[in-house]
């Protein structure tokens, strides 16, 4: 306790809408260390990027959001600090990569004065320092002519480079927890591998955390130590990253790995499928939240919800049947 | 249901174009009717400078030849901007071709009338990337299906509906489907629907322009298979343009590789896989993360990024990326050569 780098206790995340409060991220609990990259993974509205937002408490409308558990951030819990306190941190010890770069690039301003923002608002430095740090950041991404670039706009230059950008703008200040929400899903995958490469070389460099958002397996076999798998605002199952792919013990986790198709050995057999299709938060099932999508849900799994067990090696399994079911499916990989 | 599709077809004023443009045309030396037939398609962009005039092209597809096989899947794949997209739609007609021929049937469809070739789409259908912008939102899903019964004139309005409900069905919805509206489904429901607008006329090719990019990875597996099920009871020939090489690799017979308005590479699946031989498919190969941690992969890093269509490079235009380009890729234009049996590339270096 207390001497991982971020440590998610229990956190809930509310939204009240139009038809009732909707609790988007359902009390889940993970850590990140120094060094290491986190993958959340799961599908659309699965609460991945709710999460990630949380973090930085980017949701703060009053009477709208609300948030329980915590969120502690090298001691600190970040859901009790005051918000001059947590703009301080945003952006300086924790950063975030959006999935959309010419939507979060500020349009009317140069590549170089959205570099420069940061670096001059939290590292103090002179708009003459700042400046030689921009371009030393654009270099850095592997952008070249970076003298040239800085004085750019976001539409003068391609999707590929706009996303180092805002990889340059997240990095400027060296944070120590570094949140990327789908970095490279609206990339190509020659542009994709680039900015991925780029990612890990930095880590390595800074001794970042990493907390990668993705839903693409494939990057997370390639480039993460560890796993989260999200369904419906719950984890259902976390550990590291060979453990889970070679045997993954929650049905969700095993249906997602065998139906993506293989680029290696047989092709011609069917995909395998996961029935159905995730339920609204509005209808959130009573008792394990997979049941009705699950092969192997019985009477119990219906009507009464399994907690997160830990098993050995630190994996993490929210399901009840978990000893039954291993090795079941196991055309994984 | 194949059946009812046939007597729908010949109820159709013209019904003999479904019928007719498929005699068996028998290609010497190869047992394997073509279905279409491409050669040397280009579709070129003008671009306007300040006073309105054409200075300049992108040349989104830039004499592009392939054929596809009856009953096959053929995979397009490349990079966004390569022209895959844009080569889909222009078989289709969906935009003026600047120059080349495709024969469909024996006959070039490109030289047709705007009413002759009207009549030719039955047989040609698309299934677009984003069903939701494809559906008109105050449209009933069933009148939707309906619409291209009802512009071929075929069957009576009874027919037609009758016809919807089989569909539907085909395709994995619920009959009450029918009177409801787009914004009430999910992603994946609605590819179902638009699916099902397809192949409602009973066509021969369906081109699928990125069918299941939009879809997450559980609802992207169900309309694989769907595709699948759909070809084999119908005998449809699927042109299936998309980015991901692991569900092309899944899917397709043959695959054809572009770069920048080009086809650089094409060959059957396993072949293509097994022994890339143009260097832009090699580094495409390697690129691909693998979903198995325990691989570690050798990746060909590409150097920088797709050069502008208004502006190729000279030679071959790929060696600006080119990890083994030498002098004479800058200034000759590879030519597409036949290596090995049904593999074409196009690399001056490829061995």
């Amino acid at each position: 306790m207390g001497d991982h780098l971020l440590e998610v206790n229990n956190l809930k995340t509310h939204f009240r809408t139009e038809r009732g409060k909707v609790t988007a991220v359902d009390g889940i609990s993970f850590h990140v260390d120094r060094g290491e990259v986190l993958a959340i993974v799961g599908e659309s509205g699965c609460g991945k990027s709710v999460t990630a937002q949380s973090i930085l408490r980017l949701f703060e409308e009053k009477g709208v959001t609300s948030y329980d558990g915590e969120i502690n951030f090298e001691g600190k819990n970040l859901l009790k600090i005051s918000d001059s306190e947590m703009r301080k941190i945003r952006g300086n010890d924790i950063s975030m990569i959006f999935q959309d770069p010419l939507s979060s690039l500020n349009p009317v301003f140069t590549i170089g004065d959205q570099i420069m923002e940061p670096i001059m608002l939290h590292q103090k430095l002179s708009k003459k320092e700042a400046y030689e740090r921009a371009i030393e950041m654009l270099k850095l991404i592997g952008i070249p002519a970076p003298e040239q670039r800085v004085h750019e706009y976001p539409h003068q230059i391609s999707g590929g480079m706009r996303q180092r950008v805002m990889i340059a703008i997240a990095l400027a200040c060296q944070p120590k927890l570094l949140i990327a929400d789908e970095p490279t899903t609206a990339l190509d995958v020659t542009i994709q591998s680039q900015i991925l490469e780029l990612i890990d070389s930095l880590r390595q460099k800074l001794d970042m955390g990493i907390m990668l958002i993705t839903h693409d397996l494939g990057v997370v076999a390639q480039h993460c130590t560890r796993v989260a798998v999200m369904y419906l605002g719950e984890v259902v199952e976390e550990g590291d990253v060979e453990s889970l792919f070679e045997n993954p013990l929650h049905p969700y986790t095993q249906g997602l790995i065998s139906s993506i198709p293989q680029l290696f050995g047989n092709r011609n057999k069917k995909l395998s499928i996961i029935k159905g299709m995730v339920p609204s938060l509005n209808e959130i099932p009573k008792g394990c939240r997979f049941a009705p999508r699950c092969p192997f849900a019985d009477a119990k799994c219906m009507n009464e919800k399994p907690e997160l067990e830990t098993l050995d090696h630190n994996k993490r399994i929210k399901c009840w049947h978990h000893q039954t079911i291993k090795g079941a499916v196991s055309n994984a990989t | 249901m194949q059946h009812e599709a046939l007597k729908l077809d010949s109820d159709h004023g013209n019904g003999s174009y479904g019928t007719a443009a498929f005699e068996a045309r028998p290609i010497i030396g190869n047992a394997r009717e073509k279905l279409l037939d491409i050669k040397g398609i280009k579709k070129y962009f003008p671009v306007k400078n300040t006073i309105g005039v054409t200075k300049k092209y992108v040349k989104a597809v830039d004499d592009v030849t392939f054929h596809l096989y009856e009953g096959e899947t053929y995979g397009l794949v490349g990079e966004s901007g390569c022209g895959k997209s844009t080569l889909g739609r222009t078989i289709l007609r969906l935009t003026d071709p600047t120059d080349g021929e495709v024969f469909f049937g024996g006959t070039d469809i490109f030289k047709l009338s705007n009413s002759e070739f009207r009549k030719q789409r039955q047989n040609l259908q698309m299934v677009f990337q984003d069903p939701y912008s494809s559906l008109n939102p105050r449209k009933r899903i069933g009148d939707s299906i309906a619409e291209p019964m009802v512009i071929h004139n075929i069957g009576t309005s009874q027919e037609r509906m009758e016809r919807v409900f089989d569909i539907l069905e085909k395709v994995g919805l619920h009959a009450d489907t029918y009177y409801r509206f787009p914004h009430e489904f999910s992603g994946g429901q609605r590819q179902r629907i638009g699916l099902a607008r397809a192949l409602v006329v009973n066509p021969k090719l369906v081109i699928c322009d990125e069918p299941v990019s939009a879809l997450d990875v559980s609802i992207q597996s169900q309309i694989i298979n769907l595709l699948e099920d759909l070809q084999e009871e119908f005998g449809l020939t699927y042109l299936f343009v998309a980015h991901d090489l692991s569900v092309v690799r899944h899917i397709s017979d043959r695959i054809g590789v572009m770069y920048l308005g080009k086809m650089v590479e094409e060959a059957e699946t396993d072949e293509l896989f097994a022994n890339p031989l143009h260097p832009y498919t090699k580094a495409l190969l390697s690129s691909i993360p693998h979903p198995n941690p325990k691989i570690k992969q050798e990746k060909i890093i590409l150097k920088g990024e797709i050069p502008s269509p208004i502006n190729p490079p000279s030679g071959c235009n790929f060696h600006t990326r080119c990890p083994l380009a030498t002098d004479i890729c800058k200034q000759a234009v590879p030519k597409r050569v036949e290596k090995r049996p049904g593999h074409f590339v196009a690399c001056h270096l490829a061995e």
